[in-house]
């Protein structure tokens, strides 16, 4: 059980909701939003925070919507794993999708929550950053687009009270199929030790990694690494470690050096199934 | 909007009853159907969202009701294993031997009750990727596996 009480809201728009934030706040509240709440739900349940209040996303419309606008496929960020990995329209996103938790917690995660949480990992968001999709906010001071790069850097740079509402990305990125590998401790229902996701663009591979560090990431240097056409395949790979933009995580899954090994493996294996394609 | 504070009432269709009560915002659903409602066949076993036992039906879709706030259910409809009766899953776990112990089987049911009503048809890898949601430390798998092909003939 939650050892301690708090309050719940369930505003009708993200306008609403955001003032709404900043009321609770300035009364002292600590809110926190609140989408499938299974890691909140969790952590409040460990005493690892304790918020005053939630304000739920949920079922605010233009957070939950999955449609395609004119050259752009507008996601919700309500929209469930569950939802997005039963959905044809974007093949890497569902694949990506699928292997997160179970699916009955798929059920429940949403699109902003996994992408927001407080977890490392955050996977949703590696097919996202190669498509170099666009995010749509709402926070206390109004609403604005920003490009995922230039608002992701280890998290998402979100200001204080703002909500994410949606991310679009572009047709042409859908159509990429990529590559994708994620390896576990626990079996396929387990948080990540590495997530390498790759695609092809325009004769150059790009790629974003998860696991990994205690970040998600995509790299300039190490694609540019893994561009560089004088370099053979054994050479990058040797690398690359040298040139990852936060060391390498160690904990009860498995040690730094077991990491490094299934990421070196990994991106050989990418290196070698990409290259040409 | 609507807004939840210190004890507040709720009203959920409860197995196509409603059933209206008093919950803290911070009341897990699998809490208050436990200890509120007198429904146990949801079971405590991990509270974390990892064994699957406390599975429930909320609008038709399996969830791990430990991770679930009961306030989130107001107004909405929630299954129960008490609430299947007499269902194709039921029987074909009896007739396979679908449990041993039996505190996985409420979470088990459920969510294959829910896996049997979208894909009535087996089809690609549905069934390990929606079982794959819940635990069976007596890892009677196989004895699951056969009651989910034989609800399908029933």
């Amino acid at each position: 059980m939650i050892p301690f009480n708090f309050d719940y809201y369930k505003p009708e728009s993200a306008e609403e909701a955001a003032d709404f934030y900043r009321q609770l706040a300035e009364a002292g509240k600590e809110p926190l939003y609140y989408g499938g709440g299974t890691e909140i739900v969790t952590f409040c349940r460990q005493q690892v925070i304790k918020p005053g209040a939630l304000i739920e996303l949920k079922e605010i419309p233009e957070t939950t919507i999955y449609e395609t606008d004119g050259d752009r496929l507008n996601l919700g960020s309500s929209v469930t794993l569950s939802a997005l990995s039963d959905r044809d329209e974007y093949p890497l996103l569902a694949r990506v999708a699928r292997r997160i938790a179970d699916r009955t917690v798929r059920n429940r995660l949403t699109l902003g929550g996994n992408i927001c949480g407080r977890l490392p990992y955050r996977e949703v968001i590696l097919p996202l950053l190669l498509a170099e999709a666009e995010v749509n906010l709402t926070g206390p001071d109004g609403s604005r687009s920003v490009s995922l790069a230039e608002l992701f850097d280890k998290r998402l740079r979100l200001k204080e009270g703002e909500i994410l509402v949606s991310l679009n990305v572009e047709q042409d990125a859908l159509k990429q199929e990529g590559w994708q590998k994620r390896r576990e401790y626990h079996g396929p229902v387990g948080y990540p030790l590495t997530h390498l996701v790759c695609v092809s663009k325009e004769e150059k591979l790009t790629l974003a990694v998860s696991g990994l560090c205690a970040f998600p990431f995509r790299s300039e240097k190490l694609e540019q690494l893994i561009n560089d056409k004088e370099l053979s395949p054994q050479e990058k790979v040797k690398q690359s470690p040298d040139i990852l933009p936060g060391p390498v995580r160690s904990d009860e899954m498995a040690s730094k050096e077991y990491r490094e090994a299934m990421w070196l493996k990994d991106l050989l294996q990418m290196l070698g199934e990409m290259e040409g394609r | 909007m609507k807004s939840y504070s210190d004890v507040a009432k709720v009203t959920i269709d409860v197995n196509g009853e409603e059933r209206s009560l008093h919950v803290r915002p911070a009341d897990t659903l699998l809490r208050v159907l436990r200890e509120k409602m007198g429904l146990t066949g949801a079971k405590p076993g991990c509270e974390n969202g990892d064994c699957g036992a406390c599975t429930v039906l909320l609008e038709g879709v399996p969830v791990k009701s430990c991770l679930v706030l009961a306030v989130e259910a107001d107004g909405r409809a929630v299954t129960t294993v008490e609430g299947l009766k007499d269902t194709a899953i039921q029987q074909a776990f009896m007739e396979e031997g679908g449990f041993q112990c039996g505190y996985c089987t409420s979470g088990f049911l459920v969510n294959a009750y829910a896996l049997l009503e979208k894909h009535p048809a087996p089809e690609g890898d549905h069934d390990r990727e929606w079982l794959e949601s819940n635990l069976c430390r007596c890892t009677g798998y196989e004895g699951i596996s056969r009651s989910i092909a034989r609800a399908r003939e029933l």
